[in-house]
């Protein structure tokens, strides 16, 4: 009977963590510095060498992938980040969806993802809300263009992500 | 009002350059990479007519191109020619680019590369204009700058041209200059789709170029135009059909005007 409770106690903490484990379910990337449909497909297939993408689903025209990542799967975002530039071009956009009740977002609008930490430069999250969209307005995920507008106001450092929230789609 | 009138002007007679791919040029490179760990599949067939006489003359040149990062690529061509009557291998050609500036806007880009070629060549040295793609053996170093806006691309580049002995112990004519500054400028435009739905419509580019050498330091010069139509199939197979017409020249050149046909195939993540 102990044995039961103890067994039942350790599934339940089993339960309760994996629903606390945050995890980034979608990102929209848009990709800069291309017009055609080749430019576009070595991209995707850039993509497609990431071990923790599940699906992507490209529109050629704007350039933009809606990533869909494995069950509980790490994401690593610089990875993302990386596989766009080695097929040679560059990230304007890069959004990312979670859902904030599983992060704890401390009083200076930090939280943390599998060992990194993102910061909340603009934007407030609502408590009723589950799913929140967040941009990365850190060098390398905007275009050079927009991150002037941020440079200066952020403190860049190793592992840290600046996010804007933006509308959900 | 005046402007605007002198705008739509303008526009007008710029109009036929705009009409003419993009940036991924018969004759010239653009200063973009291909990407990291792509390797491609290229065969080039030109028919070049001799000037003298009523000969024509075929050379196919094999080549493979990788993206060993994605600022730097490789290339290594075969040529193969029938200009002595049968086919036969006559050298091959290595060539390196580095991409050191990169601007990307969405759907645009400003990029600047430098390169570099070496050819071999067995061939006789038949002309005054040095050529490094099939007929020389020699150096090249250079620099181009890509602007992409949209769907039209603009490419120039310079270049350094230094011939040397051919092989087969063919010198190269002391009465003649082997060195030469070789010029490039490009243009191209995306006509078709309008509107991309996916990865399986045909891309058709239209695109001219202009390229000239000086012979240094006598200063003897060519200019050719080059206008090519490109099909892209499938987003990984291309194929290029372009025309060379000489423009001017004050040196001698045996076969300058021709047709060129090219096919290419890109294999993704191969390493």
């Amino acid at each position: 009977m102990k044995k039961l409770k103890k067994v039942s106690l350790i599934i339940l903490w089993c339960v309760i963590t994996s629903m606390l484990q945050a995890q980034i379910t979608k990102v929209s990337l848009q990709a800069s510095g291309l017009t055609c449909s080749m430019c576009n497909l070595s991209i995707k297939k850039s993509l497609e060498k990431i071990t923790f993408i599940d699906s992507i689903i490209p529109d050629v025209e704007t350039a933009t992938y809606e990533i869909k990542f494995k069950e509980n799967a790490a994401v690593n975002i610089n990875e993302i980040k990386e596989a766009v530039t080695k097929a040679g071009f560059s990230v304007a956009k890069f959004v990312f969806y979670l859902d904030v009740q599983k992060v704890s977002i401390s009083s200076d609008k930090k939280f943390e993802i599998n060992g990194t930490t993102f910061n909340i430069f603009e934007g407030k999250i609502e408590p009723k809300k589950a799913i929140a969209a967040f941009q990365i307005i850190d060098k390398g995920f905007i275009s050079d263009k927009t991150f002037k507008k941020y440079k200066g106001k952020i403190k860049a450092t190793e592992n840290v992500y600046h996010l804007i929230q933006t509308k959900e789609e | 009002m005046k402007h605007l009138r002198l705008f739509a002007f303008l526009a007008l007679i710029l109009d036929p350059f705009w009409v003419i791919s993009q940036e991924l040029f018969v004759f010239t490179e653009p200063a973009s990479n291909m990407p990291k760990g792509n390797l491609g599949i290229r065969l080039m067939g030109n028919v070049m007519k001799e000037l003298v006489g009523t000969g024509y003359n075929t050379h196919v040149m094999p080549e493979l191109m990788y993206g060993v990062t994605n600022k730097l690529m490789v290339h290594s061509t075969a040529f193969v020619s029938n200009r002595n009557f049968t086919f036969v291998g006559e050298g091959f050609g290595l060539y390196a680019k580095y991409k050191f500036f990169n601007r990307d806007e969405v759907k645009r880009h400003f990029r600047m590369a430098t390169f570099a070629r070496y050819s071999f060549n067995n061939a006789d040295i038949h002309q005054e204009e040095i050529n490094l793609i099939g007929h020389n053996s020699g150096y090249e170093i250079g620099v181009n700058a890509t602007q992409l806006l949209n769907k039209v691309a603009i490419s120039g580049g310079l270049s350094l041209i230094k011939a040397i002995n051919n092989g087969n112990r063919y010198q190269f004519p002391i009465n003649q200059s082997s060195s030469a500054l070789y010029y490039t400028l490009s243009f191209g435009k995306l006509m078709l789709p309008k509107k991309y739905t996916g990865y399986n419509q045909t891309n058709v580019n239209l695109m001219c170029e202009f390229l000239g050498q000086s012979l240094l330091p006598n200063g003897k010069t060519y200019l050719d135009i080059a206008p090519s139509i490109q099909f892209i199939f499938l987003s990984k197979m291309r194929l290029d059909l372009a025309y060379r017409q000489e423009l001017y020249k004050s040196m001698e050149r045996t076969a300058p005007n021709g047709f060129f046909i090219r096919l290419e195939y890109n294999f993704f993540n191969v390493y």
